[in-house]
Formats: structure tokens, sequence, C-alpha cells
């Protein structure tokens, strides 16, 4: 009697061997994409970026990013730093999604209250994180058709999940509404400020949490539906 | 005593008693007054100032919000650089007690070359008004645009219902609603050319 096609072991070990091939590659596909929120720069991985000659664009316009001297930076006398030293109590970040708001606090002290722009194109993981790195600038660059972009000294970055950070936005002004295919926009003072307040990690200390809540009411309320982590 | 005499001293006593008689006419008595006080007006309420910075800090756009004896308001908006040396008027506007102006968050275009302000009958935005920064007129001659009045001339088929902010630097996003009044399609508005683009995305 002749063996089925089928029934070679062969053949099913070839099987096998596509479906776990097909499920490594989806779930490496699923988990980057929700990894990033910059499709095309995520590959690549981040460094402190500084291009003052190039354009950026965004939307299909062109954008001129803004010129970044640290030289002059380093010397400026009005540089501030939020809060104060006498502040007691730790530093923790939180986004509230719904009401398109950034708050910081130093215990329970208020540092900051703003205005951002979460994701639109892209979801703001939500979840408890802390801050990974921090960059003075960077280059970010991702979506795909008429919400690709490509934008050099994205100024004052602080990653706190893959690459969703919280950064200042040159490219647009409408804070207060979702706008970012994953990050926390700000205005640009308002980046500067928290990047100047906030700690990246040491040898011996996580980097500041960041709390994003699907609403915040206070450090004791942030509601969380199905954090990430 | 001779007749010259007396007569010199009859006019001495005749003009004492008239100047006793005088001086008690003239001499007042307390009497019950009922005092008639009138205070002083209150003094105007200062003038209201509210300020918003561009993204970048270096530019602020002031309202100054000063209220009329006749109860309106006399809305005053002036633009400064950070160095808070250049001063600029741009715009001053009186409204009646029923209407408000207001600057908002995102004013300031990202290269501050545009801002926009309100003016709003209670707590709607009646109109968007578009000015450059520099001072100087558009290239129309317009000194101004109403996002609001522009959208409408239009004829998209939605109502203007709000400019959120830019999408870029020559790009405001306008939100609107359809005549069944649910969240209508998003739309840019592009300076300088007036043109309205409607988007796939909803902002």
């Amino acid at each position: 009697m002749a063996k089925s096609r089928f029934s070679h072991p062969s053949l099913y070990l070839a099987l096998i061997t596509l479906a776990f091939g097909a499920f490594v590659v989806s779930f490496h596909f699923s988990r980057s994409s929700f990894f990033c929120a910059n499709t095309k720069s995520c590959l690549k991985g981040y460094r402190e970026t500084i291009d003052n000659n190039s354009l950026g664009s965004f939307l299909g316009q062109t954008v001129i990013p803004p010129k970044i001297d640290l030289l002059t930076e380093s010397k400026d006398p009005t540089l501030t730093v939020l809060g104060d030293s006498t502040y007691e109590g730790e530093k923790h970040i939180y986004v509230d999604l719904s009401a398109q708001k950034l708050y910081a606090f130093q215990g329970e002290t208020p540092i900051m209250e703003t205005l951002i722009s979460s994701g639109l194109w892209g979801r703001t993981p939500i979840g408890n994180f802390n801050i990974q790195s921090k960059f003075r600038a960077t280059r970010m660059a991702g979506g795909r058709g008429s919400d690709a972009y490509d934008l050099p000294n994205v100024p004052h970055t602080m990653f706190f999940y893959g690459d969703f950070g919280l950064h200042g936005a040159y490219w647009h002004n409408n804070f207060g509404h979702p706008m970012s295919h994953g990050c926390v926009n700000m205005r640009l003072i308002d980046a500067r400020d928290l990047f100047n307040w906030a700690d990246g990690p040491t040898a011996s200390r996580s980097g500041t949490p960041v709390s994003v809540c699907d609403s915040f009411t206070s450090p004791d309320i942030c509601i969380q539906q199905k954090p990430i982590k | 005593m001779n007749k010259k005499t007396l007569l010199v001293l009859v006019l001495i006593i005749f003009t004492l008693l008239s100047a006793s008689a005088g001086f008690l006419l003239g001499k007042s008595y307390p009497t019950e007054i009922t005092p008639t006080y009138s205070p002083p007006p209150p003094p105007p309420p200062p003038p209201q100032v509210t300020s918003q910075s561009s993204s970048d800090g270096t530019r602020q756009l002031i309202m100054t919000a000063t209220l009329n004896s006749d109860g309106t308001h006399t809305y005053t908006f002036s633009t400064t650089s950070d160095s808070h040396r250049d001063k600029q008027l741009v715009y001053t506007q009186t409204l009646d007690q029923a209407q408000t102006m207001a600057i908002p968050f995102n004013s300031w275009s990202p290269d501050n070359k545009y801002f926009f302000i309100l003016e709003q009958t209670a707590g709607k935005d009646t109109a968007t008004l578009i000015f450059p920064s520099s001072g100087a007129p558009f290239s129309t001659g317009e000194k101004y645009l109403d996002a609001s009045d522009i959208f409408t001339k239009k004829g998209t088929g939605h109502r203007f219902d709000q400019a959120t902010g830019w999408a870029s630097n020559s790009l405001i996003l306008i939100n609107t609603t359809s005549d069944s009044g649910t969240k209508g399609p998003s739309y840019w508005l592009e300076l300088p050319s007036k043109a309205i683009i409607r988007l796939s995305t909803v902002f």
C-alpha cells in the first residue's frame, strides 16, 4: 500500500518548522510594533544625535529643526531647574491620557502641570515605567504614507519604554490633543524643564518613575485599565 | 457835654451795638444736621493681564482686559520677545459684557510667525483671529484672518467647532460638527492661502 503524501515524517517536520517560524516572526513583529513608537529609527537604536544641517518632515510638510549648541547652553545663566532642592520625596511623572496632561510631583509637591500630545497614529503604552535614558536630542523617524515623518534634533528626549519617550515637539503646536505615534509630545520649554529636573538611571538607582494613566486625579489615583507593566 | 461830643458818643455806641448784633446774628449754633455722606466711587478694578508663551519660550502674547465705566471690556493684545524690549501693540477690541476674549494654550505657530486669539460668547468660540506676529498685515492687506469665517464661507457642509492648534508652521487644525450634532471631520486651514483641506484623520 502506497504511503499518503502527507504522512511522510519530513513533511510533518517541515510543517511544524514553518508554523513555529511563523509564530516567532509574528510574535517578534507584534512585540516590536508595540515596543516601537518610531518604526524606522527604533530599529537602529538611539544615541544622542545633534544635526543642525538637516531638514525634517512631518505630515508632508518640511520643518526646520531648532539649532542646538551645547557649548552655549552649558554657559546659559538663565537655565533653570524645576522645583527646589529643599523639596523632599520621590520624583514621579504622571501622564493623563484622557485629559492629555502631564504632572510632575516631588513627594506631594506639584512641580509641573502642562498639556501634552500622546499617541494618535500609535498607542501610548499604559503602565508604570522608569526613565531609561536621556538624550539632549536624537533623530526619530517612522510612520507610513501621509503620516510618515523624519525629525532630526528631537529635543530633550527621555525614553521610558522601548522607544516610547517624553520629548519636545517643534513641528506642531496642538497640545491637549493626541498628535504623536505613541510618544508623549511636549511644548519645548516644558520638555526642557522636565528634562533638567528628572533623573536618568544610575548604577544604583532607577530613573524617575513615569506612570501613564487612562486618567489621573492625584498621585494616589492613577487609573490604568490594562497596564502593560 | 456839648452837642458835638454827645453826637460822637451816640455814633460810637451805635457802631458798637451794630457790630455786636452782626456778630450774634452771624454766629452758628450747633443744630441737628442729617449727614448726607456720599462715598467716593469705587476705583475701577485693575486690568487683568494674561499671557501665553510660545513653545520655545522666546515670545510672549499678552492680553490686557480693562473694565470700562459703561460695563464693556477693552482687550489689548501685544507681543514681546523674551528680552521684553520690543513690546508691540497688535490689536485692540472693545466688547460688551456677554463676550470675552482669550489666548489659547496653542496660540503661537511652531515657528512663532503667527498666533491666534479667540472671541467667545458663553464659553463658545465665535471668532478665531489669526495675526502675523510681525505686526505687518497679511499680503492681501488684511490685518488678521478669521478662521471660523473663512471656514464657513467655504461651504464644506460641516460646522466650525474649534481651532485646536497648529499642525505645522502654517496649518491650523479645525474640528467640526455635522448637522446632526455629531463630531465631524477635521480640516486644515492653510496660511496664507486660506485653503481648507479635509483630513482623513480626526483630531
